[in-house]
């Protein structure tokens, strides 16, 4: 079943006088429990593109369709962003309250969630993202990781069926970003969430059950993370460059040597020339 | 690079924690009500003690409540100048140009500093001792009245309080544009006032466009998580005000008496 559902997705603005187009015509159908990942250069429109899966943006023209309610009827609006819960990029320019309890708290009390159960529910989101214990701390004292696992957790909260992370993890160091993906991965396999990632890093593609590939304002194309990345000539007309081990495996074609398959992580890269002799 | 957030929450467990906030709002304006009306010398000692003895209780660490003391030393100086040289006296000490010290401009110069340098520390034993929306909801209860007029009370306590939370964030910020600035050669440690004014330009600029960004992306993660207007949300407990609220409040009202009728 498809959980979200749009066709000829249209959003342009004005600026300086000239029309801008930033998505033309966009299809796109993600299933059910599906953890997609969405991933363009900069500018390819893909953040507007998940801006209008919970109504952050109106939709100008096309249809939507969101866990079967219709993204443009305006009167749906909360229901939708209570089924559909959204993480942006800065950590720092989310957070409403100092405590890390209270800011977790935020979006339950925003839908009128009885008071009584509100700390069940926050303790069970922090548990969500292994955040359990930081609740009286303040989200200023968190390293950046920590700081995303909490929204993530106000997100969480709420029990949507789909999450949406906004380049989660472009303003994060290596370690932190290590740290959010865990949590997006066991929140897709154990709490069979809905996952919609969007990114510039290419590496982050690969843990995709599907990638779908943004430029210009349309799908360039969608499959599974083997059948994007591991093709230069569609990755470069959108603006980006193939992971390193396709890389290497295609620097390594060039000199003579076949490898058996393209290696996709380090790990099938380290695999593959192991099995070299 | 995350120093003690001045001002901002910090978990505890002291009697000042527990205290309801409506109420510690309530003696917190009873107190500066003091501080205000106070022009005697030990009347200023007396309130002096009262906030001292409240830092003890609050069993804050010193430096979150000193720090935000430490950033405003040249409004201080500015201020006790301003009073000093320019109060109209009799019987100046010394006089020069259009400059007069007179004893009375000096006490009066004393005096403002001293009552800013007390509401600044009355106020952050609350904002340190009390939850951001605990003082959220307290600040709505206190301003319902204002709901008759057609006033939309929980957003500006929302308002508020999110945008408490954002000083440590902008202060940050502002230091690091300030670096940035220096780097690229912008002066701000000449001695001559039309350089240093004429470097706030790139400071003030900057943290500007930045504040109005953080407030554009605030705005839209609050809407995602489901925030309509303040009105319709949980609606926080109200117990009622218990035996200590009530001890506080008689004690704050008796330390204003005190200070405006005995000293």
């Amino acid at each position: 079943m498809c959980m979200i559902s749009g066709t000829g997705i249209r959003f342009a603005y004005e600026a300086d006088g000239r029309l801008k187009r930033v998505l033309r015509d966009l299809d796109i159908q993600i299933q059910r429990g599906e953890f997609a990942v969405v991933l363009g250069a900069n500018g390819s429109g893909k953040s507007t593109l998940v801006k209008h899966f919970n109504a952050l943006l109106p939709l100008q023209k096309g249809e939507l369709t969101v866990a079967g309610i219709n993204a443009a009827g305006r009167s749906d609006i909360w229901r939708l962003r209570r089924v559909c819960g959204m993480v942006f990029q800065n950590p720092d320019n989310q957070f409403v309250s100092s405590v890390v309890e209270e800011d977790v708290a935020f979006g339950l009390e925003n839908y009128e969630v009885p008071r009584e159960q509100i700390p069940d529910r926050v303790r069970k989101a922090l548990r969500l993202v292994g955040m359990e214990g930081y609740e009286n701390r303040s989200p200023h004292s968190l390293s950046g990781g920590q700081k995303q696992r909490v929204a993530l957790a106000g997100v969480l909260a709420l029990e949507p069926d789909i999450v949406i992370l906004d380049e989660v993890t472009a303003m994060l160091d290596p370690q932190g970003r290590q740290e959010v993906l865990e949590s997006v991965r066991r929140l897709h396999e154990q709490e069979k969430k809905t996952v919609v990632m969007i990114t510039h890093y290419i590496e982050e593609a690969v843990l995709a059950d599907r990638v779908f590939l943004l430029g210009d304002g349309v799908l360039q194309a969608c499959g599974t993370p083997r059948e994007i990345l591991t093709d230069p000539q569609l990755l470069d007309k959108a603006g980006l460059t193939p992971p390193l081990p396709v890389k290497i495996y295609y620097d390594l074609y060039k000199t003579g040597i076949r490898l058996d398959r393209i290696p996709l992580t380090n790990e099938e890269l380290v695999e593959e020339l192991c099995q070299l002799n | 690079m995350n120093t003690m957030p001045s001002g901002q929450y910090i978990t505890g467990t002291s009697m000042l924690h527990r205290l309801d906030a409506r109420g510690k709002l309530i003696c917190m304006f009873v107190l500066l009500t003091a501080v205000i009306l106070t022009s005697t010398l030990w009347g200023y000692i007396f309130i002096i003690a009262v906030t001292a003895a409240l830092m003890l209780f609050s069993a804050l660490p010193a430096a979150a409540l000193f720090t935000p003391l430490r950033r405003l030393w040249l409004f201080f100086t500015v201020i006790f100048l301003m009073n000093a040289l320019f109060f109209d006296g009799n019987a100046p000490l010394c006089s020069w140009w259009i400059f007069h010290i007179t004893a009375a401009g000096l006490s009066q110069g004393a005096q403002v500093v001293l009552r800013v340098l007390l509401v600044v520390l009355l106020s952050n034993i609350l904002t340190c001792t009390t939850r951001p929306m605990e003082l959220t909801g307290a600040l709505e209860s206190l301003l319902k009245p204002l709901k008759l007029f057609r006033i939309p009370v929980e957003d500006i306590a929302m308002i508020l309080s999110v945008a408490i939370q954002f000083i440590p964030t902008l202060s940050e910020e502002a230091d690091m544009i300030k670096k940035a600035q220096t780097a690229r050669g912008a002066r701000f440690e000449s001695r001559r006032l039309t350089d240093k004014a004429a470097s706030v330009a790139p400071l003030v600029v900057p943290i500007f466009l930045s504040a109005f960004r953080r407030a554009d992306e605030l705005s839209m993660a609050m809407e995602a998580r489901g925030y309509r207007n303040a009105g319709s949300r949980t609606k926080k407990d109200r117990h009622a005000l218990h035996l200590p609220d009530y001890l506080a409040l008689t004690a704050s009202m008796m330390i204003c008496a005190a200070s405006v009728f005995i000293f």
